[in-house]
């Protein structure tokens, strides 16, 4: 009797102490603060809220302000000038640490992420899910654009998996470029006609989200790049006639909800762009951030109206002796800046419909069809306040083309730089820059180095840096 | 089976028994020799024998002690010769060393000694004695009659063994009649005891060598003698004389390899500890960044790290570690145990790493009721000061500089009122000393403690009450005060087979201060600076006469007086443990544990700390504060079985548990600005603009199940073998499980036949091996998981949603392997005990921030474990000895002494971290080498790598700043009714130079007098570099900036900081009691105690162990009490 007892005790006992399962109990709760990435993509909101957080990012970092594409691309070429004239941006004199490598890399982990924790998710509704996907895999591109122009082929990563990740080599141009095309065509063919909202379910009159014809854009371009003149004019074709874009008078360009934008990206906070905080002096009397180079102020014709609306002037005096020290010219297609008081004015132009123009003009004359493309040019030279093209032969409209390019579309992502690269002629001109910058120019600095941290912690990458750059 | 046995039997079984009697004694007394000499009570026996037989042996011993010896020749037989020399031994040890491994066993009894052989009973014998055999029952008690609960019953020679329940009580079944029964209990000698048919009263007598005294171990206790690992132990006499608020601060010099430092004097500042040195490479968030102990409070595991909640002591993060404890009454504590080695701690599994510190509170004990009244009183000043320039002196210094720098003509424009007001505007004769006005005030340390206690057999109960506060020396209403009750109750059915006790302590402290700690004050303020109030009575200003909207020419000290800091903090500690015997030997138990610690805290920011033109040209904006709450709650659950039993000849102790905790933090921030009165400051809801608002919590789980067998083999061999595997929810899904272990194992030499003869030497010795592995989880919650957080950004009206950036999911602990080898002598009836420890312990795994290709994505909190080895070993040593004991005069002495290494042994994967491989990874400095001050220009210079003198060096030495050793020396007296107990730190190390820790040019700021040995003009020799005002383009004099702070990495930038302190002092005098005897006093005690009285170093900053000019040093605290108990 009296050792059952003792039996059903013990029993109990070793019940109790085992019963509970030990990797249930050791289970917790995410911090209060935060939001565990699989609970993330459960619901409509929190997973749009995702999103939106990619879109945030994007308002600074390398997409805007001091440290942007636009921005260092532009001093890299013989756009721009640096108030520093150290800056080894505009020296061409980039010796270790590429830019926007980590930051584009980052934003590729966030929109992975958004792909992957989409992909597995059952609790966010079909549209939802789409839209995350694709508008993701639209950034993608875009983000991947970027990094195969400023470091030709790089690493292709295209899951969260850090592990494999953190070892991948560098793919080839070509891989980079396909990579690309893959990821656009499958926004394209899986985002709708219409901007969404920030809630991915209504719809928007603005254009802060991608939509299809954001990733029709950004394939006009690559195509254009990659020289498949008849897929890039029959993309910037469907741009062109959608009703949805216009070319608007020059002072709207930039204006939130402006009806040329394709992709513009709203500000934090409700403020203005961080890439106006950058191109505008904070007084009149000052030395802007950045100003334009003979060369570019050159370019314009003289009664090209964009050389007044676009360009500001800044000129310092000394106040004791009442001399003129200098004038400024800086880019003023952002009129207002981050650091202004009062309503937000302008977003951040991702795309817009002009350089669609400007391609097709381009693929046009490619084609044969020179009454096209001039037709294509004169819309944006006409918007200038420029007479109609009389050019008549290939040669010499591809080169007022690129020469349209330059005027349209200067302190705007790089696209000067990536013109003169993709056509070649990026020694010719940078040679004859360098007069004026003073310094010397090697063919081998249209690329940037790929920062060397990455050889440290990456060893497949050893051995395949830039040439011209070292690894340690 | 022995002959009192045989007479015994012979007396109760009559005939039969009486023949086979009579026949043995018959041939014994034809073989026996008889031998008789003078009879020597105290027999000094000395022997020389080379191979002689045993017989003749017994011979010479029987004709020096004049002991018979009666035995069968026959038995002799298979006697093996002796080798013997002894030399004036007692009888004891010459028989035990004759009788060595001889098939014989003697008997000594009233001078006579049997002999005979050693062999089995005959089978009816046995048949006999098992007719015999009674059942035996009895209690263990103590002095004052209480039962000891546990203790171990075994009857000698024999296999029967019980264990008192928990009343005390034992029964042994079948013992044969007048057996010896053999009671152990740890903390009391031994007692041996025949057996009574009757009721069984064994009374314990306590141990007083040092090598009994009850040590708390990992779920359960043992003593130094018979501890395999390594177990340090403070106890309440030595806290309670000391005047602390911080229970760690107790252990400062009185531990081997525990190092402890504090930021800073203020009360409530964190108190950092380091065991055995740093085992991570990883720099810890909290602890000053170094590895902290896990710290476990009656069981339960306490988060000793609370989130910040700010105040002059705790302004960041990083030295909140250590607060929590402030929050526990050190009064209430009965002992700390420090556990170190592998064997003591790898039990705690995967926190086990850095050691453990087991806090143990007071509990009740069987006895008369007492009730202690404690009533504590005393001042507290800062007992260090530095040598500061006179105003002669200082503006001469700020004149020379601005000579120097060709700036003089400066002090004509009123464009430099600012900068130079002490030159331009001040008073040119005024001189103020600053440390008499911010540090040389008295602070006040009270404590009124009483508590009841006592209780029966049944049940026995402690209450606590304690009252404390500290006043700092700061200008200013300050205070810290703490209310505190504890309480405990143990009690036991009546069957003495269930058991359970509780313990509650709760603690309130309120803290009122400034946000600022005015130490710095006191070694900057130019002593010209202006008066602290106009002659109106409101603060001063100094108003610049040229400005035009009458901008300040100083910021006025005491306008941080209004910017309060006021701290709430509840902290609750309980306990709960029910334990049940079903039958001797087993017992089950579960203990239960769980706290709180909530506090919250305001520091405010009135418009009246704001000079005139900052409040009007920030409105109301000026006035801002910030509110802050974090708590933390921790829970525990731990079951656990404890068997004991005697196998063979020793004594088996098994203990399997499980345990399951939880602990979890949470915190909350306001920034709140805006306020239109300095009076709403304190409603968050008068703000206009809420800033910085914040809230995060944290968890943190762990399951655990564990054993442990130890094996004791006749207190001669000890094994102790632990195990443990367990799971914390630190660790990604599949790494969550691990398994720990040790072994350790002990050997008593002495009580080994062939060294007992030296007993009255050496009356100890144990040799004590370890080995085991630990693990290490500190890296903190959740770093295996990604996260998505609210920005701190709107976009389009909402918060988005941000990736915390890759984590690794598949990182485990750290693992540390440690190796101890200890030898412990005890000398001269344990009076004198040495101890010599010698550990490695070597850290892999080791968990890091891991950089990783961006290509992989933003690695923000990336946690890897990386193959990097470190070890850190060292020895200990430490000393106890009773120098003088009589009937009035003790004076004993313990010291402690340790020295610790470190070194990398393997790196991370590419060698990516600093420094290389066997070489320090921390405590130590890459130093330029200085080679004095340049006579032409003035400036210091070094030696170059090409070994030239250069302004820019560019070689550098190892220099070790870490102590080279380190430990403590404690002196206990008592004369009668006197006792004095007086404690001594001490260490050998460098520190940083005191005087870099000035600004490196001559600003609005003071400086000491040492400086005014410098450069003046070319050709001096001088011990300091030039003046300078520094700073402004053009930049010559950047360079003397440049060769100051060159100067501070150099080895001229580290100075010996070598230093002994009386950290303590107590005097106790216990009044006759024929005093207070009519008032029903039972004792009055009165006493004094002093902390940090002086310190003996040739350190020249502020303090050798804070070396901090703008911190609060160690606190000089001296009190005044009366101890009565009724």
């Amino acid at each position: 009797m009296k050792t059952s007892v003792y039996k059903i005790l013990f029993f109990a006992f070793i019940i109790l102490t085992s019963s509970i399962s030990c990797r249930k109990f050791i289970e917790i709760d995410p911090p209060i603060q935060s939001v565990d990435q699989k609970d993330v993509f459960s619901n409509n909101s929190t997973a749009a809220s995702a999103l939106a957080g990619i879109y945030l990012d994007m308002n600074a970092s390398v997409m805007s302000g001091s440290n942007s594409i636009s921005v260092f691309s532009a001093f890299s070429a013989d756009e721009l000038i640096s108030n520093d004239d150290l800056n080894p941006f505009y020296k061409n004199n980039v010796t270790e640490n590429g830019p926007a490598w980590g930051s584009l890399y980052s934003h590729i982990f966030g929109v992975n992420s958004i792909i992957e924790g989409a992909q597995k998710s059952y609790g966010i509704s079909e549209n939802v899910k789409r839209e995350l996907i694709f508008q993701s895999k639209f950034l993608r591109a875009f983000y991947y654009f970027y990094l195969v122009n400023l470091y030709g082929g790089v690493p292709l990563v295209s899951s969260t998996d850090f592990k494999t990740n953190s070892r991948l080599p560098r793919a080839t141009e070509e891989q980079v470029y396909d990579f690309i095309i893959n990821d656009l065509l499958e926004a394209q063919n899986n985002l709708g006609d219409k901007y969404v909202a920030s809630n991915l379910t209504s719809l928007s009159n603005e254009r802060y989200y991608a939509n299809k014809y954001a990733a029709t854009a950004l394939l006009a371009r690559v195509y254009l790049y990659k020289e498949k003149w008849v897929e890039a004019e029959s993309a910037s074709t469907s741009i062109i006639e959608n009703p949805l874009y216009k070319l608007t008078a020059l002072d709207d360009v930039f204006r939130k909800n402006s009806l040329e934008a394709i992709l513009q990206i709203d500000n934090v906070g409700g403020k203005n762009t961080e890439e106006g905080g950058f191109f505008l002096p904070l007084g009149s009397g000052m030395v802007p951030n950045a100003f334009c180079g003979k060369s570019l102020l050159d370019n314009f014709q003289n009664d090209d109206r964009r050389k007044y609306k676009w360009i500001d002037t800044n000129i310092i005096i000394d106040p004791i002796m009442n001399d003129t020290l200098g004038i400024y010219y800086f880019p003023f297609k952002y009129k207002r800046s981050v650091f202004e008081i009062g309503g937000e004015q302008e977003y951040l132009m991702i795309l817009r419909l002009a350089e669609q123009y400007l391609i097709r003009a381009e693929a046009r004359v490619k084609l044969g069809d020179l009454d096209g493309a001039r037709a294509d040019l004169n819309k944006i030279r006409n918007r200038a306040g420029l007479a109609n093209t009389v050019t008549n032969t290939r040669d010499l409209l591809i080169k007022e083309v690129l020469a349209e390019r330059r005027v349209e579309l200067f302190s705007e992502w790089g696209h000067r730089w990536f013109d003169l690269k993709r056509t070649k002629t990026i020694d010719a001109v940078m040679n004859e820059a360098h007069k004026t910058k003073g310094g010397v120019w090697l063919s081998y600095k249209s690329l940037y180095p790929i920062p060397l941290k990455e050889f440290k912690t990456n060893s497949s990458l050893l051995g395949h840096q830039n040439p011209g750059y070292r690894e340690m | 089976m022995k002959i009192n046995e045989k007479i015994g039997l012979h007396r109760y079984i009559g005939k039969p028994r009486q023949i086979v009697r009579i026949m043995k004694i018959t041939i014994l007394i034809m073989t026996v020799c008889l031998l008789q000499v003078s009879a020597l009570t105290k027999a000094q026996i000395s022997i020389d024998a080379k191979q002689e037989s045993l017989r003749e042996v017994l011979k010479k011993i029987s004709q020096q002690s004049g002991y018979d010896f009666i035995y069968s020749v026959s038995d002799f037989k298979d006697a093996k010769p002796v080798d013997l020399k002894l030399n004036n031994v007692s009888l004891d040890i010459a028989l035990r060393a004759a009788f060595y491994s001889q098939p014989l066993i003697y008997e000594v009894s009233d001078k006579t000694v049997m002999v005979r052989k050693k062999e089995e009973k005959s089978y009816i014998q046995t048949v006999i004695d098992r007719f015999q055999a009674i059942d035996v029952r009895g209690k263990v008690v103590d002095s004052l009659g209480n039962g000891l609960p546990g203790a171990t019953v075994s009857v000698k020679g024999g296999r029967q063994s019980a264990q008192a329940n928990n009343n005390g009580e034992f029964i042994l079944k079948n013992i044969e009649e007048n057996s010896v029964l053999v009671v152990n209990y740890l903390g009391y000698l031994t007692k041996e005891q025949v057996v009574s048919k009757e009721y069984n009263f064994i009374l314990m007598k306590e141990s007083t060598s040092k090598l009994d005294e009850v040590q708390i171990q990992a779920y359960g206790k043992t003593s130094r003698r018979f501890a395999t690992g390594n177990i340090a132990t403070i106890s309440s006499k030595e806290i309670e004389q000391q005047s602390l608020t911080n229970p760690l601060l107790a252990l400062v010099g009185r531990i081997p390899g525990v190092t402890i430092s504090s930021p800073s004097g203020l009360p409530g500042a964190g108190v950092n500890i380091e065991i055995r040195g740093r085992n991570s490479l990883r720099q810890s968030a909290f602890n000053n960044g170094s590895s902290p102990p896990l710290i476990v409070i009656d069981g339960l595991p306490y988060n000793n790290n609370i989130p910040g909640l700010g105040g002059p002591a705790g302004e960041s993060e990083d030295s909140s570690f250590g607060q929590a404890l402030n929050f526990l009454n050190p009064k209430d504590i009965e002992s700390i145990s420090v556990l170190k080695d592998a064997d003591a701690t790898a039990i705690y599994g995967s926190r086990g790493s850095n050691g453990v510190v087991l806090i143990t509170t007071k509990k009740g004990l069987p006895g008369k009721n007492s009730i202690d009244v404690n009533l504590e009183s005393g001042w507290q000043s800062v007992s260090q000061r530095l040598n500061m320039m006179t105003t002669p002196q200082y503006l001469e210094m700020r004149k020379e500089a601005l000579k120097n720098d060709d700036r003089l003509p400066r002090l004509q424009n009123p464009i430099y009122n600012q900068t130079y007001s002490d030159l331009m505007l001040w008073d040119q004769n005024r001189n103020t000393d600053w440390h008499d006005n911010f540090l040389g005030g008295v602070g006040r340390w009270s404590n009124f403690q009483t508590s009841l206690a006592g209780g029966g057999p049944a049940v026995q109960y402690r209450m606590s009450g304690n009252y404390n506060q500290v006043t700092t020396m700061f200008p200013g209403e300050n205070f810290d005060r703490k209310g505190a009750v504890h309480l405990n109750i143990n009690g036991s059915s009546p069957s003495g087979k269930f058991r359970a006790g509780a313990s509650l302590g709760y603690l309130m402290g309120r803290k009122l201060s400034s946000s600022t700690d005015f130490s710095g004050f006191a070694v900057s303020l130019a002593p010209n600076a202006p008066n602290i109030y106009d002659e109106n009575g409101n603060l001063n200003w100094e108003i610049d006469p040229v400005s035009s909207n009458g901008q300040e020419t100083w910021t006025n000290p005491y306008s941080n007086l209004s910017r309060l800091f006021k701290e709430n903090v509840n902290n609750l500690v309980s306990s709960l443990r029910l334990s049940f015997n079903p039958f001797s030997g087993l017992e089950l138990k579960v203990d239960l544990g769980y706290g709180k610690l909530f506090g919250t805290s305001t520091s405010t920011n009135p418009g009246s700390s704001m000079s005139p033109v900052f409040l009007a040209a920030f409105g109301d904006e000026a006035r801002s504060a910030t509110f802050k709450d974090a708590s933390t709650e921790t829970w525990s659950i731990e079951p656990q079985a404890n068997f004991k039993i005697k196998l063979a000849k020793g004594d088996l102790d098994l203990l399997a548990g499980g345990s399951m905790q939880s602990s979890s933090t949470a915190s909350k921030n306001v920034d709140a600005v805006g306020f239109s009165s300095d009076l709403l400051l304190t409603n968050l809801g008068a703000a206009s603009i809420y800033r910085g608002i914040a809230n995060s919590s944290g968890q943190y789980k762990y399951v655990a199940g564990f054993f442990r067998i130890n094996y004791n083999w006749q207190g001669k061999y000890i094994i102790n073998i632990n195990g443990r595997r367990d799971g914390s929810s630190r660790f990604g899904p599949e790494n969550q499980f691990g398994d720990f272990g040790s072994i350790g194992a002990a050997w008593i030499f002495t009580e080994e036949p062939i060294l007992r003869m030296f007993s009255s030497f050496l009356s100890f010795g144990k040799l004590r091996l370890t080995y085991g592995i630990s693990g290490n989880d500190a890296i903190g919650d959740y770093k295996y998981q990604q996260f998505y957080n609210p920005g701190f950004e709107s976009y389009r009206g909402s918060k988005p949603l941000l990736s915390s950036g890759i984590a690794n999911p598949y990182y485990s602990w750290e693992t540390v392997k440690k190796l101890e080898g200890s030898l412990e002598l005890g000398f001269f009836k344990d009076r004198v005990i040495f101890t010599n420890t010698y550990f490695r312990n070597r850290s892999s795994n080791q968990l890091n921030g891991y950089e990783i290709s961006d290509i992989a994505g933003p690695a923000f909190n990336l946690v890897a474990n990386q193959p990097a080895l470190i070890q850190n070993s060292g020895w200990e040593f430490s000393l106890n000895t009773v120098n003088i004991r009589n009937q009035d005069f003790l004076w004993s002495t313990s010291a402690n002494m340790s020295m610790l290494r470190n070194k990398k042994i393997a790196d991370f994967d590419g060698d990516r971290t600093k420094p290389g491989l066997g070489e320090s990874f921390f405590g130590f400095a890459d130093v330029f080498i200085y080679k004095g001050v340049d006579p032409v220009s003035g400036q210091y210079q070094f030696l170059g790598s090409d070994g030239k003198l250069t302004f820019n060096p560019d070689s550098t030495i190892k220099l070790m700043t870490s102590p080279k050793y380190f430990g403590g020396i404690s002196n206990t007296f008592k004369y009668k009714r006197i006792s004095l107990d007086i404690f001594l730190q001490f260490a050998k190390q460098m520190g940083k130079n005191y005087l870099f820790q000035f600004p490196a040019n001559s600003v609005k700021e003071n400086k000491p007098k040492e400086l005014l040995e410098r450069w003046q003009k070319p050709g001096d020799i001088a011990k300091y570099q030039r003046y300078t005002t520094g700073g402004i383009n053009p930049n010559p004099e950047s360079t003397l900036i440049q060769a100051y702070g060159f100067a501070a990495n150099s080895d001229y930038g580290w100075v010996d900081a070598s230093f002994i302190r009386l950290k303590n002092i107590s005097l106790n005098y216990l009044l006759p009691d024929k005093w207070y005897r009519k008032y029903r006093i039972n004792s009055l005690k009165v006493f004094s105690q002093a902390q940090n009285l002086f310190t003996i170093t040739s350190y020249k900053g502020i303090d050798p162990e804070t070396q901090n000019i703008k911190s609060l040093p160690p606190l000089r605290i001296i009190t005044l009490g009366i101890q009565s108990s009724f």
